[in-house]
Order: structure tokens, then C-alpha cells, then sequence
């Protein structure tokens, strides 16, 4: 078992009001499973993954992150676990403007302490993977908008993390490229990691297993897809 | 420190040509704040690209420090733009998985520089740009302004001699906007060079000149 919540909540507080992101979540994934979750905006979508990738705490419940119950572990405990554990691809790319694209996809391995000539290994290695060769001394904002998301998941994927989460990963792509960042993640749950992803899109939620749908906070339906496409 | 000579920047699409930039002479001196204004597509932001060597001119002549850009390598405009530029765009551009620590600490992990040497530029970039009590919070627990804050204190934090500013305040509200205009203001006291594109008469009015610019062409 990869992940297990129990009870989850997460509560906003402000001066006047409380209010509930997320509401008695109750979930679980296995190692290489290839979730996708649903829902309309504001429902807790993207709190539940944050969560999740250990960058939020719930305010209340049980999460169990490979065994360890981490909902109230110390920042640098859940440090520790994401950089080893977790890959992140967003919306929005997330590529630092101040660095070329080897440099950008080389940072998950700087902080893990990875020696610099593997480090150069793995990121070559990768970006020959995403095509992106040819690209490797350029700055983000040289790059299209799909080749942007091309280094956002070579950098998500570069220390081989077990999980990999993606908040609309495909939100400001075209089709094509969409469908470009759905393969790869497709090729990256074969090969063995699980996928956690947020989407808007019906079509490409149903290139994962599992598809819960959430509403209010809460989880009110999950549809196991019966033949999943790759 | 800046000098551009005929610069044209141009795109062939089949047989059409159609010109960004046409002839730009433009010198810009070591601690100047230069406003660039003008309509959409009148190609700001093509020049800020060209002055902060993420493109390159289709004709014309580009000299930093007396140095001809426009014949640089590859490799020695990234070295170039690395060293000396800062960029800051409109959208904030921080890794949501890096507290904002780390993500100031990034640009600095790929440079020769000591871990305890880091720390205390660090530290000096938080302490100036207020953002001590948030260093530990990730880009999601921050607001707007507190985001923009963050990255234009990563984008400064190498200390480049130049900045590019391409509407940095276009998705704050005022009191934010007038916040990171202040900082500019603040940065170039000190020495810095700043080239803002903007659309905002007051953010123009940080600056010292303005110049406008139509079609790709420079307004007398």
C-alpha cells in the first residue's frame, strides 16, 4: 500500500468563517496504481493532492504515506519523504526562469545529494528520453508551451520517484501536446510508478484506473475503469 | 552598457515576412530605469527578450559593455544572460513543491558558492524583501503579492546588473503592484539597471524615460 487516508479533513479558518476543504476522506492507492480524481472547481481537488504530496497538512485524520503516519510528522521528516518519494507536475509548468533546461531538470537530484556525475548521467539520460536534447542549454521561456511541460515531467521523473502527482497537467496544452504529456505518464505507470491526477477532462481521466470524484469536499463516487487505456 | 544599432527582428512565414522590431537604435546607461510602453503586439517584449539574450535579433547590432552580443555563441549568451541578467515575469513562475527557502536558494545551488555563503544571501534576500516570517510556507499558503515577492527576490538574488521586467505587477492589485515598484525603485537607488514593459502610467512614472513603441518601431 502506497497511500492510505482515514477520516482526512482540512478546515480553513478565518476570522469570521470556517470552511470545510475536505471532509472525511477516506482513501487508498496502491503502489503503480493510476488514479485520477474529478470534480468541479473549489471542490478540494487540488487540497487533497497537495496534501497528499506532503506541501499542505489535513487539519484533522490519519495519513499514511508508505507506512508512516505523516499527518503530523515534522516539515523536515516530510521533507525527507517527499524529495525521496514524490514527483510534481503543475499547470503551470513550474520551471525556474533562471535556469537552462538540464539545470532545471537536475534540481530534484541536488537535493537528494546525488553525486554530480550521476546527476549528469540521470538528466541526460532523461532528457534523451523526452527528446529534449537538443534543448538543453536553453531557458524556459525559449521553449514552447509543450516543450515546457516535457521538462516539467523530466524533472518530476528524474529521481525515479514512486509516485508521481499532477495537478492539470494538461490545463494550458493543446490536444496535441496534451495528448504527448498523457502518453508519457501512461509509459511512466507502466514502467511502475503510481500517478495520482488532477483533470478537468473526462478523456484523459479515463487513461487511469480509477477515477474518484469528489464534490463539496467529499468523495462521492469512484469508477474503476474496467479497461484502462495505455 | 546597453547598445542597440538597427536591430530588426523579423518572422518568414512562407511569403510573408512579418516584422516584431524594425530598426531599433536604443542605448541604455549602467543605472538607468527605462520604461518600455505601447500596445499589444507592438513587440515590448520581443525587445526585452533580445536585451536579456533569451532571442536574437534578425539584423542589426547588439553591444553589452562594449561587447557584440550579436555574434555570441549559443552557450556564451546563456553564460551572458546568466551572469548578468535578472527576468521578472507577470505570472510567478515558483515550484509549488520548494518552500519559499528553497526556492530563493535555487539559482544559487548551480553557482561555486559555500553552503554557509548561500545561507547569509539568503537570509539578506528574505530579510529585504520581507519575507522572513514565510520562508517556510510553500507558494500555495501565499498570496499573490507574497508569490510575486518571492520570485522577484529569487530573480535578484545573484545580484545581476540588469533587470527585465515584463509587467511584473500585471496580476497584483495596486497596493501589491506599488509594493514590488517600490522595490524596483529601491534596487536601482542602489545601482541597479531596470527596464520595465508596462501598460500602467504609474509604473511608468518609477522610471526616468519612457519610450514608446508601434508596430516594432520606436516613437520619436
Amino acid at each position: 500500500m502506497l497511500i492510505q487516508t482515514k477520516n482526512l479533513k482540512k478546515i480553513y479558518t478565518t476570522e469570521e468563517v470556517e470552511t470545510t476543504a475536505l471532509n472525511a476522506i477516506d482513501l487508498t492507492i496502491d503502489q503503480g496504481e493510476y488514479v485520477a480524481i474529478m470534480g468541479p472547481s473549489g471542490c478540494g481537488k487540488s487540497t487533497l493532492l497537495n496534501i497528499i504530496g506532503l506541501i499542505d497538512n489535513p487539519s484533522s485524520g490519519e495519513y499514511m504515506f508508505l507506512g508512516k503516519n505523516v499527518a503530523d510528522s515534522s516539515e523536515r521528516k516530510r521533507a525527507g519523504l517527499r524529495k525521496a518519494n514524490i514527483g510534481f507536475i503543475f499547470q503551470s509548468f513550474n520551471l525556474i526562469d533562471e535556469l537552462t533546461v538540464f539545470e532545471n531538470v537536475e534540481l530534484p537530484l541536488l537535493y537528494l545529494g546525488t553525486s554530480a556525475g550521476e546527476r549528469k548521467k540521470r538528466v541526460n539520460e532523461v532528457l534523451e528520453n523526452m527528446a529534449l536534447m537538443p534543448r538543453k542549454n536553453h531557458f524556459p521561456q525559449q521553449l514552447s508551451g509543450g516543450q515546457q511541460q516535457r521538462v516539467a515531467v523530466a524533472r518530476a521523473v528524474v529521481a525515479r520517484p514512486k509516485l508521481i502527482l499532477a495537478d492539470e497537467p494538461t490545463g494550458n496544452l493543446d490536444s496535441t501536446h496534451g495528448e504527448e504529456v498523457m502518453s508519457l505518464l501512461g509509459e511512466l505507470h507502466a514502467g511502475g510508478t503510481a500517478i495520482i491526477m488532477v483533470t478537468h477532462s473526462q478523456a484523459y481521466a479515463e487513461y487511469s484506473q480509477r477515477i474518484i470524484y469528489l464534490f463539496d469536499g467529499q468523495i462521492v463516487s469512484e469508477n474503476i475503469q474496467k479497461k484502462f487505456k495505455l | 552598457m546597453i547598445r542597440l544599432r538597427g536591430v530588426t527582428k523579423s518572422y518568414s512565414t512562407g511569403y510573408v515576412k512579418t516584422f516584431v522590431l524594425r530598426n531599433i537604435d536604443l542605448d541604455i546607461a549602467e543605472g538607468e530605469f527605462l520604461t518600455v510602453m505601447g500596445p499589444s503586439g507592438a513587440g515590448k517584449s520581443t525587445l526585452l527578450h533580445i536585451l536579456g539574450m533569451l532571442d536574437t535579433p534578425s539584423e542589426g547590432e547588439y553591444h553589452f559593455d562594449g561587447q557584440p552580443v550579436h555574434t555570441f555563441s549559443e552557450k556564451r549568451l546563456t553564460e551572458f544572460h546568466k551572469h548578468q541578467i535578472g527576468f521578472v515575469f507577470q505570472s510567478y513562475h515558483l515550484i509549488d513543491d520548494l518552500t519559499v527557502y528553497e526556492n530563493l536558494e535555487t539559482p544559487l545551488l548551480y553557482k561555486k558558492i559555500k553552503a554557509s555563503e548561500r545561507k547569509a544571501l539568503v537570509a539578506e534576500a528574505l530579510d529585504r524583501f520581507h519575507m522572513v516570517a514565510k520562508k517556510d510556507l510553500f507558494p500555495h499558503q501565499l498570496s499573490g503579492g507574497q508569490q510575486q515577492r518571492a520570485a522577484v527576490a529569487r530573480a535578484l538574488i545573484t545580484k545581476p546588473r540588469v533587470i527585465l521586467a515584463d509587467e511584473p505587477t500585471g496580476n497584483l492589485n495596486s497596493k501589491e503592484g506599488k509594493e514590488i515598484m517600490g522595490m524596483f525603485a529601491e534596487l536601482n537607488a542602489g545601482g541597479t539597471t531596470v527596464v520595465q514593459v508596462t501598460h500602467s502610467e504609474q509604473n511608468a512614472a518609477y522610471g526616468r524615460r519612457t519610450i514608446h513603441l508601434l508596430d516594432g518601431w520606436i516613437q520619436a
